[in-house]
């Protein structure tokens, strides 16, 4: 075999390109689907990683993080937090514990009251930030002492609502991937057809390139390159646009919003440039299926 | 090189060729005659393998046939065909369509450029590299697709009607090219339905003429 038949890789042999005669309409379609795709694979990539970002920090950090609110009468509200702070100290697996003055308490409240409510005139619990081990702390335990000995103390480790959000992170990440797999799906299915038409309409330079001894595999690169090309262009314009919209999207706030969270952070910058790769890959591997069935079919 | 035995091919009910049996030595030149819907084409289609016999064996270059698609185009590299409608690729020049075996066999046509002239000269074609082949006339896309047939240098070169629909002296040009090539040293089979042409070259060049009529090889008309 000599090098032209082995260099009949995704671009085809470069010695079939314009053998057969230009037919714009599907190759700039086929173009304008992959720049389209491309456009939603980068959203759906974002997405996906977002999800899975957000997934990781509430099972990861935040999964350690509780809260101890105090709530009785103000006659008794200091012994009871001084209580409720001696059994925290002694239980293993709490790692540590700081009291959250009225001042952070005002800030946290604000962007659900608003700057200008009065919230020291409000009945706030005393707050206590608790870090844990989830791993050492035997929550029932915890929860069974301040029942003793701190009965206004309710300890929350926001299992509650931690658990139906991680499941909700990880539906939206698979419907994410099954967005970019349905993606892939529609571009192949479109340059199959592609390469199928073009086929069908090649009849007669097909039959004279195998006349003059050409291999399938030459004319399955003639019929197949320009697809190939028009993908890659089409995933590389489409993924521009993708990274742009997703760079300007707000970035995540301290509160955590989750749509907010959507985009790409550090070494996830460096996937969305595959995209363009793997369109035309798509784009190869499904035209040059549907060439080859073609010209078996032809034979 | 290339020898029939008792071959036969059916297409639906219809028998088109039966009992062939004939074998096309090195540097033969074989003159198929016969009227329209005798075989010839079909007999012509066999030696480059466009068509597989329904009946008998073909062998090619002293071994049967192998299968496989990449078998059949090898084969084509060794056996140059002008067949009866030319089969240009019709966007690219005349020089670009005599350059095809190459590209389609992993060569850069730049590489045999002078080549490629050269042959365009001999078919007399020189000026007209750059026409496209629906610019030329019936003589001269014959000549351009005789060009192409042989820029590989085949060993065999098989020609389906070449002078159908040429006036006489064109005709002449065009087997004269053929003659040539078969003193060269090439093995010429040419199908013609016209007679007198064949008996022509025949009696110019070391030629046998075969008769072929409702499918079967009827004669030997002349022999050198």
């Amino acid at each position: 075999m000599n090098l032209p038949h082995r260099a009949t890789l995704i671009g085809g042999d470069p010695l079939a390109a314009g053998l057969l005669p230009r037919s714009p309409r599907p190759v700039a379609a086929l173009g304008l689907v992959a720049a389209i795709l491309a456009f939603l694979a980068v959203l759906a990539l974002a997405l996906m990683l977002a999800a899975g970002r957000l997934a990781a920090g509430w099972q990861g950090a935040l999964a350690d993080a509780a809260t101890l609110q105090i709530f009785a009468p103000e006659a008794g509200i200091e012994e009871q937090a001084r209580a409720a702070l001696a059994v925290l100290r002694e239980t293993p697996g709490v790692r540590s514990v700081r009291m959250v003055d009225l001042a952070e308490q005002e800030r946290l409240l604000e962007p659900w009251l608003g700057p200008d409510v009065p919230v020291e005139s409000l009945p706030l619990p005393l707050m206590v930030e608790v870090e844990t081990d989830r791993e050492a702390l035997d929550r029932a335990a915890l929860v069974d002492r301040l029942r003793d000995e701190a009965p206004g103390a309710v300890f929350d480790d926001h299992a509650a609502w931690r658990a139906p959000l991680v499941a909700a992170a990880g539906r939206v990440r698979l419907f994410a991937a099954a967005s970019l797999g349905l993606v892939a799906l529609a571009l192949a299915a479109v340059a199959g057809l592609a390469a199928q038409a073009a086929v069908a309409a090649n009849g007669g330079a097909i039959a004279t390139l195998r006349l003059v001894g050409a291999r399938d595999g030459f004319i399955r690169g003639a019929l197949t390159r320009r697809f190939v090309f028009a993908a890659l262009a089409g995933g590389t314009v489409g993924t521009a646009a993708g990274m742009l919209l997703v760079a300007l999207l707000p970035r995540g706030s301290e509160q955590g919003f989750f749509l907010a969270g959507i985009g790409l952070g550090g070494w996830q910058w460096l996937l969305p440039p595959l995209i363009p790769a793997a369109t035309a890959l798509i784009a190869w591997a499904a035209a040059a299926a549907a060439a080859r069935r073609g010209l078996r079919a032809w034979s | 090189m290339i020898e029939f035995e008792e071959v036969g091919v059916d297409c639906g009910r219809k028998t088109v060729l039966r009992d062939i049996t004939l074998t096309l030595g090195p540097g033969s030149l074989t003159m198929l005659v016969g009227p329209s819907g005798a075989g010839k084409s079909t007999l012509l289609r066999l030696c480059y393998r466009d068509l597989e016999p329904t009946e008998g064996r073909i062998r090619f270059f002293g071994k049967p046939a192998a299968s496989g698609r990449n078998a059949i185009a090898a084969l084509r590299r060794a056996v140059g065909v002008l067949p009866q409608d030319c089969g240009f690729i019709e966007h690219l020049t005349a020089i670009e369509n005599v350059a095809l075996p190459l590209r389609a066999n992993g060569v850069a046509p730049g590489e045999r450029e002078p080549d490629l002239r050269a042959l365009l000269e001999w078919v007399d074609l020189g000026d007209r590299t750059d026409a496209r082949p629906s610019e030329l006339s019936r003589s001269e896309r014959q000549r351009l697709a005789l060009a192409r047939a042989v820029i590989l240098s085949p060993e065999v070169l098989v020609a389906d009607e070449p002078a159908a629909g040429v006036d006489r002296e064109s005709a002449e040009r065009l087997l004269g090219l053929l003659v040539e090539l078969n003193r060269m040293g090439k093995t010429v089979l040419v199908a013609s339905h016209d007679r007198a042409l064949a008996r022509s070259v025949a009696s110019r060049a070391r030629a046998r003429v075969l008769l072929l009529e409702g499918g079967r090889l009827a004669a030997t008309e002349a022999a050198a």
